[in-house]
């Protein structure tokens, strides 16, 4: 999925805003369900998603897993374009 | 510049004047006392009300009322008097009632609705369903925006929150330092959105800070520079305990019960930004729960070592009675756990395993030496004494309660994958790992070693009889690991390294 096609899905459009307006944050998949109030499952899923297309980074540890914002400017420019034509 | 209040004001009036309710109020209430101007001034002040006056007179159907100079004087004394007494007022211009409303709570008034042109003075029952309507209008927005304030407060401090929480979980999963630091420098960098992150940790022997970990030093130059023992804005902090911020980097130290056990630094903010206090607290936050992680994974890389002295002890205490029948030699140790992380085991399976491998043959004290020295064949009693030793093996190390985990892998390693082994003749996938690993590294060590009932094969003969056996006496998967070993060269490594173990002759 490119990032338009990310954008035209509400779940991972709201997860990307969320993630660039918070751009610090590291937090698990239950956590972003909370912040962006959408279903644990859905978000884990989508979640996945975002990281596989560096969208988002992914920190695993034998009993966590935590997602970031990327650090990459290329995607994170391409992000806020996308976010100034909404 | 406007100031918080001014812009709490205007927020408020804007979304009493959007507020449904409000709506249906002004459309009621029209309903009743027919065309009526209704009218939101935010200020006492007669220019702004004048101003107001204008804009509205542009639009409203009381023009002519509105910009009457005696209408707009009436208006500004009794905005006044409402400001002063915090009630409503009621006046007259002409033949037109008005009245005057404080849009407020308690002290704070945020504004003024005035009704103009009412052809009748409003009985006390409309007047007081008026304010009513508008008091609870009032009461719903304030209460709104409070819980809008709380929000824009709270929510920011609770997603922080949660960072710092994912932060722990993320770092205290771990017990090996050298996963730790890595993970904890990447944890920081990413938190604070810096482009390059160092851990540096304070080394007993010389005092000294060195660099433990990095993250995106990819340019020689700068790894060599942060390699070196002494960068000086590190030591500043070893000796002084304080933090470091600067626009380019902040660095905290590592404090453990007062005393400075490391720093960790990071620079360049992402998109050319600063590092701020906020940043510095965060960077303070993580820095104190890096320390917790770390000194448990020291303390647990201690316990081990300290597992690992008592074994050998204990192993070297047996071989002065008799060498090499009791112990194997440092090639097996180390061919066991190179199969064992060819085969991803965890690393609480590594541990049990490494544990294992040192003392697999324990149990052979309880066999008569003269047996162990026996250079004949040995006969059928004496071949079930010798099979007697894993079981021997389990009565010595359950006393040791860390060795509890070891004792199915040392019970089990002379079990075929056929099930013809012993002492359980288990089968396949039920025998443990870790016993079938010892199995493959037990058989090879025996065939490449000098033994007194038997001349040892070459490395090559022993592995492609090892392969030989896959299935039958060893498990597949196992056996496929230990050709990896041997195809990439690894294990003609080990053996060339321990050459001289394979010589002695017990």
């Amino acid at each position: 999925m490119s990032l338009k096609r990310f954008f035209k899905s509400h779940i991972h459009r709201k997860i990307i805003i969320f993630f660039h307006q918070n751009p610090s944050s590291i937090d698990t998949p239950r956590g972003v369900a909370t912040w962006i109030n959408y279903d644990r499952p859905k978000v884990n899923k989508a979640l996945k998603e975002l990281a596989k297309h560096k969208i988002l980074d992914i920190h695993k540890s034998a009993t966590a897993t935590g997602y970031s914002y990327t650090r990459d400017k290329k995607i994170i420019r391409e992000i806020k374009k996308q976010l100034q034509d909404i | 510049m406007k100031d918080i209040k001014t812009e709490y004001r205007n927020e408020f009036l804007k979304r009493f004047t959007q507020s449904e309710i409000f709506k249906e109020e002004q459309s009621s209430f029209n309903n009743i006392l027919g065309r009526v101007q209704w009218c939101l001034f935010p200020s006492a002040t007669g220019k702004l009300i004048d101003k107001q006056l204008k804009e509205i007179a542009v639009t409203g159907p009381q023009k002519r009322i509105l910009l009457n100079k005696r209408y707009k004087k009436l208006l500004c004394s009794n905005i006044d008097k409402v400001k002063r007494t915090k009630n409503l007022s009621l006046f007259k211009n002409n033949s037109f009632y008005n009245v005057c409303l404080p849009l407020g709570r308690g002290d704070n008034i945020y504004g003024y609705l005035v009704l103009s042109g009412l052809r009748k003075r409003l009985g006390s029952e409309l007047l007081a369903l008026l304010m009513s309507f508008t008091n609870s209008i009032i009461e719903e927005i304030s209460k709104e925006m409070e819980l809008s304030k709380l929000y824009e407060v709270i929510r920011p401090r609770a997603i922080a929150l949660s960072t710092i929480h994912t932060i722990h979980r993320l770092i205290s999963s771990t017990l090996d330092i050298n996963e730790l630091l890595p993970r904890i420098a990447r944890l920081a960098l990413q938190v604070l959105r810096a482009e390059r992150a160092a851990i540096y940790m304070l080394e007993k022997e010389t005092s000294k800070l060195k660099c433990a970990a990095s993250v995106n030093y990819t340019k020689a130059k700068d790894f060599f520079k942060i390699s070196q023992r002494c960068s000086p804005l590190a030591q500043r902090i070893l000796s002084t305990a304080r933090s470091i911020l600067k626009k380019d980097l902040l660095a905290v130290p590592l404090i453990e019960e007062e005393d400075v056990i490391g720093v960790i630094a990071v620079r360049n903010k992402l998109e050319e930004k600063s590092f701020t206090m906020f940043d510095q607290e965060i960077l303070i936050t993580l820095a104190e729960q890096a320390v917790i992680a770390i000194r448990n994974a020291e303390l647990y890389m201690e316990q081990q070592d300290i597992t690992i002295g008592s074994i050998k002890s204990l192993a070297s205490l047996l071989d002065l009675k008799l060498p090499g029948a009791y112990t194997h030699t440092n090639l097996f140790v180390e061919l066991i756990l190179a199969l064992g992380r060819e085969m991803n085991l965890s690393r609480e399976e590594m541990r049990y395993l490494h544990y294992s491998a040192l003392l697999p043959d324990i149990g052979m004290v309880f066999v008569p030496e003269q047996i162990l020295r026996k250079t004949t064949p040995l006969n059928k009693k004496e071949f079930r004494l010798i099979k007697k030793h894993t079981k021997k093996a389990v009565e010595i190390t359950r006393y040791l309660k860390d060795l509890e985990p070891t004792i199915p892998i040392i019970l089990h390693h002379h079990e075929r994958f056929d099930g013809k082994g012993y002492p359980d003749r288990l089968k396949g996938n039920k025998i443990p790992v870790g016993s079938r690993i010892m199995a493959v590294g037990d058989a090879f060590e025996a065939m490449i070693r000098r033994r007194p009932r038997r001349k040892p094969l070459t490395p090559t003969k022993a592995v492609f009889e090892i392969e030989s056996q896959s299935g039958k006496q060893f498990d597949p998967k196992v056996v496929d690991a230990f050709m990896k070993l041997f195809n990439d060269g690894r294990l003609g490594s080990l053996v060339k390294g321990h050459k001289h173990e394979l010589k002695k002759i017990f």
